[in-house]
């Protein structure tokens, strides 16, 4: 078992974000999660990356509790993330936004690299070639001199990937990737996502609005509603399931 | 016990100077999350308005009977009014959408003008305002003596203060204020005119360090152009000490302010008095960054 | 291939060229004129170190002067109470190898306190944001100051003194050159992009696992052990040293190049330094309107072009690696 949450709880002030939410994850598995806006999905991602920390409940990775660590240490030990409003290092290039993805995987130190020691030359040089690689699988290694803030919005959602992917996460949380995307962009992104998943043998959180995308990546869904699960499954369940029905168009 | 008493009134004049001097900090930081490193040297110019009016109108000869003091107090505010607008108008509001750290060099950069612009101006020798007030004991008991000049500045720093807050809680610019101080975005979508409402603020907040201007002049004769940084240093730390952007914790942290240097001087040390600012500063940042009367803010991710 | 062969003995060439200069200035070159070329390189050091900080690390430090006052004091006191011992116990050696390697030894002592009195202000600076943090800073600084201020021991209100004369032209710019070649290459390393992480987006930094923390205090000790080395060659050249030297004014001229060249630009640092060490010189005679003008300076630079003079870009064309950022 990659990833367990029992019984999370998270409010802020009177607001109950989260209720005694609980999931459990595969090595490998691609779960989706949707609901209808302010369902406290990305809460739950802030609460998996250290950003909240629940008011009750445990959240394992492997394991290992994550409640009191901060966002940094629950990266090393291998969750990485993607934002619901892309939060990219604007004034840095394409290549560098990766580059400091690898930074606490680095061997070399800070004063080897003031004093441009060989060894840390070296490592420069290998992490640029990694950088390289995975910018192409995205398509983006092409304009990886150019400043992030300068890129399309579509490729700026990529390279937040690509960058979450840098820091070699076993588990990849990914919030609303598809969105500001036309209908190949969203074809394009599925495929990426499977091949990603495939090849670095992660397991990926989607959260996404886009039915499309989201029925035919993951094969489990949880659909959450006022913080609390109201439903899980397959698609084909969760498309004639009642309760999600009523959550998203309300009763009729 | 009369010692302690006499050092409490002490501390409450001062503390009013502050809280006056506070409440402009507090209530432009509110709408507009700036420190105005300026405000102190509006205090400053205060004095000076209010010292040359009173030359001028001695040289004229004329005799104002009782009203002489108003009359300074009311042009100082109006003088001063003007001049924080002015200084909003011209050095902040062209930066609005600028990053936090060019304000608060810009506002860095008024405040020196101010400084050496006045010594430019007035020259930098101090000046000695006239004494238009006797400052003869207005009560004594108990061995505690309050002067007429002290009680001049309780009442009417309490009387601004009341005005304030009537104009705060009740008046239509007072609800605006406070909705501006919310959300800028917000109060734009119910029809509010924003720069408006912080130019008011400017003049509301400037008016108030005029008249805290004036009479620390009535109280302490000498004054100079660079009169204004350490109150308004002082003051600054108070508006943070009650929580920076709350009116009533400005309050709070004057008179705080005020108490607390007054008793470190009668009864530790009076080399310390300036340092206690900062050592105030330090503590209530790192304890309780948003103050005793103030709240924290999440950010949303 | 005669390019190649320069860059490998390109440390040489310029200890060379700065002993060179260094001759020129002591016996050619009017001692006031000297005097302000050395000052412009401590400048340059002040002003690359606090880039760091604000510029690259995104922090609002506005008390710098006080970390160059504790690098200033320290190797002073070092210097002015210990050069009589040292000099007797090394009698043996050659006395100007002897004072040079004290020297060197004491600035470094200098910057270490520095760095000392860095952490003691990051630390705490941890739990502040912009306003909060730039409030604290100058209340670090001007604690610094009082504290100096009252210790007799180094001269107290009175100014510290008889301060041996060390410093020069070769010295200063040698650790200028140090300063600039250590800074940019740590901030331009992958490591180092760290820092810009952290001025860019702290949470997406902490996101793909950088400590913000620790590389905020880092900043703020490495940026102030450089402001100490500023300190010692300061109390060097000038041999007195008053507290006056290093109150909130000082300390915002230093925020005022970084921001004029550019917050960012660690170039546009330096040429700060250099335009902002000449110019109150140049108004030299007319003193009064000095600091109004600097003032009215710092005002239309701030409305007219905020982003300074070279924005986040650095201007270097002996090494295309350096880029933007």
């Amino acid at each position: 078992m990659l990833l367990e949450v029992e019984n999370c709880s998270l409010s802020f002030g009177g607001v109950k974000a989260l209720t005694a939410f609980g999931m459990a994850l595969q090595e490998g598995e691609l779960l989706g999660i949707i609901g209808p806006n302010g369902a406290g999905k990305t809460t739950l991602f802030n609460a998996l990356t250290g950003v909240y920390q629940p008011d009750a409940g445990d959240l394992r990775l492997s394991g290992e509790s994550l409640v009191g660590r901060s966002s940094h240490e629950i990266n090393e030990l291998g969750i990485a993330r993607t934002f619901q409003n892309v939060r990219l290092f604007q004034n840095l290039t394409v290549e560098d936004n990766v580059l400091v993805g690898f930074h606490h995987q680095m061997k070399t130190s800070l004063i080897a690299a003031g004093l441009q020691l060989p060894a840390s030359a070296k490592e420069e040089e290998d992490l640029r070639r990694k950088a390289i690689e995975l910018l192409d699988l995205f398509g983006l290694s092409g304009r990886r001199e150019e400043l992030a803030k300068n890129l399309p919005y579509g490729d700026q959602r990529k390279l937040e990937i690509v960058r979450a992917l840098a820091t070699g996460p076993k588990l990849l949380l990914l919030d609303e990737p598809a969105a500001g995307m036309n209908a190949t962009e969203k074809n394009d992104l599925v495929g990426l996502i499977r091949q990603v998943r495939d090849r670095f043998k992660l397991a990926v959180i989607l959260i996404e609005h886009d039915m499309s995308v989201v029925m035919t990546l993951c094969p489990r869904l949880i659909v959450l509603d006022y913080g609390v699960v109201i439903a899980t499954g397959t698609p084909e369940e969760i498309r004639k399931n009642p309760k999600v029905i009523e959550a998203y168009l309300g009763k009729a | 016990m009369t010692e302690f008493l006499q050092q409490l009134v002490n501390g409450l004049e001062w503390g009013s100077i502050y809280a006056l001097i506070a409440l402009g900090y507090t209530m432009v930081y509110g709408v507009l999350r700036l420190i105005n490193f300026a405000h102190g040297d509006v205090y400053m110019i205060g004095a000076m308005v209010s010292y040359y009016a009173a030359r001028k109108l001695a040289a004229a000869s004329i005799s104002m009977g009782g009203l002489q003091f108003p009359i300074l107090l009311a042009l100082s505010m109006i003088a001063c009014a003007a001049l924080g607008a002015l200084i909003e108008r011209v050095a902040y509001r062209p930066l609005r959408k600028a990053p936090r750290l060019s304000v608060l060099i810009t506002a860095i950069g008024v405040s020196l003008l101010l400084e050496y612009g006045g010594q430019l101006l007035f020259g930098a020798d101090p000046k000695f305002f006239p004494e238009l007030i006797p400052n003869a004991p207005l009560f004594t008991f108990d061995g505690v003596t309050i002067n007429r000049i002290q009680c001049l500045i309780l009442a009417i720093s309490l009387l601004l203060m009341l005005v304030l807050r009537f104009v705060v809680m009740k008046t239509k610019v007072g609800k605006a204020m406070r909705a501006v101080s919310f959300s800028h975005t917000a109060s734009q979508f119910v029809g509010i005119d924003v720069d408006r409402v912080i130019t008011v603020t400017f003049l509301i907040g400037s008016s108030l360090a005029g008249a805290a201007g004036v009479l620390v002049a009535l109280a302490n004769p000498k004054i100079d152009p660079l009169m204004g940084i350490m109150p308004g240093l002082k003051a600054f730390v108070a508006a943070v000490l009650g929580g920076i952007g709350s009116i009533p914790g400005a309050l709070l942290g004057g008179y705080l302010m005020g108490l607390a240097e007054t008793f470190v001087v009668a009864y530790i040390s009076s080399t310390y008095r300036d340092a206690l600012a900062f050592v105030l500063l330090i503590a209530i940042l790192l304890l309780r960054p948003s103050g005793l009367l103030g709240k924290a803010i999440k950010e949303k991710v | 291939m005669a390019l190649a062969f320069l860059k490998r003995l390109r440390i040489p060439i310029a200890i060379g060229a700065l002993l060179a200069l260094n001759f020129v200035f002591k016996n050619y070159v009017n001692p006031y004129v000297t005097q302000i070329v050395c000052m412009i390189g401590i400048n340059i050091i002040m002003a690359t170190s606090l880039s760091l900080i604000n510029g690259h690390t995104g922090q609002f430090s506005i008390g710098h002067a006080g970390f160059m006052a504790v690098g200033a004091y320290t190797s002073a006191a070092i210097t002015v109470y210990g050069h009589n011992a040292v000099l007797s116990a090394f009698h043996f050696l050659p006395a100007e190898l002897v004072q040079d390697i004290f020297f060197i030894l004491a600035v470094m002592a200098g910057g270490l306190a520095a760095s000392f009195a860095g952490l003691f202000v990051g630390i705490p600076a941890l739990r502040l944001r912009g306003d909060y943090l730039a409030i604290a800073t100058l209340g670090f600084g001007e604690i610094i100051r009082v504290v100096i201020l009252n210790l007799d021991v180094i001269g107290g209100a009175r100014g510290f003194g008889d301060i041996p004369e060390y410093a020069n032209f070769f010295w200063i710019y040698l650790f200028a050159l140090l300063t600039v070649v250590l800074i940019s290459r740590m901030v331009y390393s992958v490591r180092g992009s760290a820092f810009l992480t952290i001025r860019e987006d702290e949470i997406a930094a902490e996101s793909i696992g950088i400590p913000t923390a620790r590389y905020k205090t880092i900043a703020f000790c490495v940026g102030s052990f450089f402001a100490g080395i500023g300190g010692g060659l300061f109390a060097h050249l000038f041999t007195y040293l008053h507290t006056n030297s290093f109150t909130f004014l000082r300390s915002i001229e230093f925020v005022v190049m970084v921001v004029l060249g550019g917050m960012g630009s660690i170039t546009g640092a330096i040429l700060a330094a250099v335009v902002l060490t000449i110019l109150p010189e140049a108004l030299r005679a007319a003193s009064e309107w000095r600091m109004v003008v600097y003032s009215l300076l710092l005002i239309s630079m701030m409305l007219l072009r905020p982003q300074g003079l070279f924005g986040l870009k650095e201007w270097n064309p002996f090494n295309k690696a350096k880029k933007c950022s």
